[in-house]
């Protein structure tokens, strides 16, 4: 078990008096941002909330834009309720351009390119913490605040900064977190990453949240096991695509075994996955799986899982936490994080990596596993610190 | 310098606590008090006369330190309440003697005035707006054309609560005797800001104005009706054909405003009304305006030449000695900022689902979104030390200097 983290104090403890901006969902499902706020609040923080809004894309998508849980928004008046019952300023932004931007075309691009997105941690890297930050700037605030579950430690001169997964394994939210630079860290509090589960609820009593919500956000234990849903795999997304794309990039086609056999055929190869299971075609070895797209044939390549299998992963954009250095491998555990379309969620799995200096690395795993699919993220562990990650970019034939 | 220190420069949303006011308040709240105050000003025994008596006092400090007689104040919940139950009197024996309804405005009132459009249209009325002139303040000439004989009133902001802009009242009423139109003002933000006396005013149908601004708790409104203006002669009328006159019925307030009079309210706005009665007399309260102008213009000054491109709304127009309206160049969120910097201000513009809508005032003087985002209203209760002044124009320079784009 991770030692407590240095952020963490129980309320009643005067903290610094210090300004902090605490970025603000109000989402009372987990009610995670509420018990950031109140909690630092209780620690002598002078608190100020910051919430973002998705616009259209959360009020009123457009027809055949997909239900995405993630962007589903409490209404304003309800977010300013809570700040007001907690006593602390509230700010509002809107990120309706900005999502369309960064993180819309971004998947009807990867959807194209039959990769696994994972538009959560776009949406992170790209808008959620750099606009938090960017806020606090504007505000002259040197803290921000989140309620992820992940810890941050640092080191005696306080230079040097360290992200580890939460003491609750289960919530672990490090995999939005990766991206952050040492500055960006040593201003981010993340109150929530070492305090024990139970704890969690105890402290929604002491702070007498309940008063609060007005009692609307009664959390059941379940309530923290949500995954989710992701919906880049949706007929309904598909249906989004079709119409932000032309029709010359969708062209129906033949869906091919291993062998060259045909096994169907297919209305085009952005309706799929590399890594998905082929939904109705078995094969002799059992259920059949999107191993690959060819693009100059149009067609999707069908195989056994044992296709997908690889144990050497080329990984790009990589983003170290604390600088890796040396020549040769390290070893690491790899991990990347379930999306709702994953029925069981993944273990770290051991392997070693090479880095090279124009932000790829390449990964070997000690045993070929078939989970990390072009597009996802995928993590560097040692034990529970977080030593980088990168999104996956080959498995094969490379 | 000290870090902590608080300034609160937004007097115009409401006054600290008059010191008067707290006094008068202490019949009321002090248990062990031979003076307290018990019961309803309408009850018949000794606790409810001495609760009358209070009020009646109250009421007469009102009075005068409005130029007005004790007879022509009615109480309400405030000071859109006292706007609307005066503008609906006269919209409504309007609509009794069969006349069709033409309310003259601006688009700079405020929203107690405003939400009554929506009434007015919805009767069969008609609405016009007295344009601006460029230096921001209505243009009452505009009257001679927009108003007739037919029409059945005309409002004026006399004060604006965002800009400090004096509304030109005696060019209006000039024009308005000629055409036997009643004239309403909202004078919230005129009381104990400019000086005038309602016994000059004859011409005026009635006045709002609000106890919070001068000192007095919130939630307590003030209506002044002219003793021979045409709100005491619609009431009438609306009385004599057994029509109600007013939104809440019963006798208290002469039949205008029903219900049991806010004691405490009314009681504290008669200490602080008293107060500001005494400050007029003494000389003090001139003495505090020229001060207060001087202050505000040497913050106007020092700001401008701190950050240049900022630009005063309505510099050219007469304002009143303690507001000041300010847009940077550049920059959201300067509520919040100033906050975290201990600084107390409004905001040009409020945030409903992250998309900034500006102050209607500000869009009626011109100003883009943008602009209204990059506004502040700063309205000082006292002046400021040479030293809190730098302090505030150091503190605004900081915020500016993080929030320019």
């Amino acid at each position: 078990m991770v030692s407590s983290s240095p952020t963490f104090q129980k309320p009643g403890i005067k903290a610094p008096g210090q300004k902090v901006l605490v970025a603000f969902s109000g989402k009372l499902t987990r009610g995670d941002s509420l018990l950031v706020a109140a909690l630092l609040k209780s620690q002598g923080y002078w608190v100020t909330a910051y919430h973002l809004r998705y616009g259209k894309w959360a009020d009123s998508p457009e027809p055949d834009f997909p239900k995405m849980e993630c962007l589903s928004e409490i209404p304003q008046d309800a977010v300013k309720k809570l700040c007001d019952a907690l006593e602390i300023p509230l700010i509002v932004d809107n990120v309706q351009d900005e999502f369309s931007e960064k993180v819309l075309d971004r998947m009807i691009h990867e959807a194209m390119g039959s990769r696994q997105a994972r538009p959560c941690v776009w949406c992170h890297q790209e808008i959620r913490l750099p606009r938090l930050l960017k806020k606090a700037d504007e505000l002259g605030i040197e803290k921000v605040a989140t309620g992820h579950h992940a810890q941050i430690s640092s080191d005696i001169t306080g230079k040097s900064h360290r992200l580890k997964r939460s003491v609750n394994r289960n919530l672990d939210q490090t995999s939005e977190l990766f991206q952050l630079s040492q500055v960006q860290l040593s201003r981010l509090i993340l109150p929530l990453g070492a305090i024990a589960q139970p704890m969690l609820a105890r402290l929604s009593q002491e702070l007498n949240l309940g008063k609060v919500t007005g009692n609307r956000g009664e959390k059941d234990a379940s309530a923290y096991q949500v995954t989710p849903e992701c919906m880049t795999g949706d007929s309904r997304f598909f249906k989004y695509v079709e119409g932000k794309t032309a029709p010359s990039l969708r062209n129906p086609g033949v869906i091919r075994g291993i062998d060259g056999s045909v096994l169907g055929e297919h209305f085009g190869t952005y309706q799929f996955r590399v890594g998905d299971p082929l939904p109705g075609v078995i094969l002799v070895q059992g259920q059949a799986f999107v191993i690959g797209i060819d693009h100059a044939l149009n067609a999707v390549l069908a195989g056994p899982i044992e296709a997908l299998k690889t144990s050497e992963i080329l990984v790009q954009d990589v983003r170290w936490v604390v600088p890796v250095g040396g020549l040769g491998s390290q070893p690491c555990l790899v991990y990347s994080p379930p999306t709702g379309a994953d029925k069981v969620p993944m273990v770290p799995q051991p392997a070693e990596f090479v880095t090279f200096e124009n932000g790829a690395a390449r990964v070997f795993l000690k045993t070929p596993s078939p989970d990390f699919t072009p597009g996802r993220p995928i993590l560097f562990y040692d034990g529970d610190e977080v030593l980088g990650g990168g999104l996956v970019d080959r498995i094969h034939g490379f | 310098m000290q870090e902590n220190r608080a300034i609160f420069l937004d007097v115009n949303a409401g006054a600290p606590l008059h010191p008067e006011a707290h006094r008068a308040l202490l019949p009321l709240v002090s248990p062990s008090s031979d003076d307290r105050a018990l019961g309803n000003p309408s009850s018949a025994h000794r606790s409810g006369r001495r609760a009358h008596s209070l009020l009646d006092q109250a009421r007469s400090n009102i009075a005068f330190a409005l130029g007005a007689k004790p007879s022509e104040i009615i109480f309400t919940s405030s000071g859109s309440e006292a706007i609307q139950l005066g503008s609906r009197i006269l919209f409504e024996n309007a609509i009794l003697s069969g006349k069709k309804l033409h309310w003259i405005t601006t688009k700079v009132e405020h929203n107690a005035t405003l939400e009554l459009c929506d009434w007015v249209t919805s009767n069969g009325g008609r609405v016009d707006f007295i344009p601006l002139r460029p230096d921001g303040s209505p243009d009452a000439s505009a009257l001679e054309k927009l108003a007739t004989p037919e029409t059945t009133l005309v409002s004026l902001i006399w004060v604006n609560n965002e800009t400090g802009i004096i509304s030109p009242v005696e060019d209006a009423l000039k024009i308005l005797k000629t055409k036997a139109v009643p004239l309403f003002l909202d004078g919230a933000q005129a009381w104990g800001k400019i000086p005038f006396k309602l016994s000059n005013y004859a011409g005026v149908a009635g006045a709002a104005f609000s106890a919070h601004k001068i000192g007095g708790l919130a939630g307590t409104g003030i209506l002044w009706i002219s003793p021979s203006g045409e709100i005491q002669k619609a009431k009438k009328c609306l009385e004599s054909s057994k029509c109600p006159a007013g939104t809440v019925l019963g006798r208290q307030e002469r039949g205008f405003r029903g219900g049991t009079e806010n004691l405490a309210g009314i009681l504290a706005a008669g200490g602080a009304a008293k107060a500001l009665y005494d400050s007029i007399e003494s000389g003090e309260w001139s003495k505090k305006q020229e001060l207060l102008s001087a202050c505000r213009n040497r913050l106007q000054d020092r700001l401008l030449q701190e950050i240049p491109g900022s630009k005063v709304q309505g510099i050219k127009a007469p304002r009143n000695a303690n507001t000041l309206n300010i847009t940077f160049p550049g920059g959201s969120n300067w509520v919040e900022n100033l906050d975290l910097e201990n600084i107390a201000v409004s905001a040009g513009s409020a945030c409903s689902s992250g998309v900034t809508r500006p102050s209607h005032v500000l869009t009626a003087m011109g100003l883009t979104v943008d602009q209204a985002s990059a506004t502040i209203r700063i309205s000082l209760s006292d002046p400021l030390s040479d030293a809190d002044l730098e302090f505030v124009v150091g503190r605004i320079a900081k915020v500016y200097s993080r929030v320019r784009t």
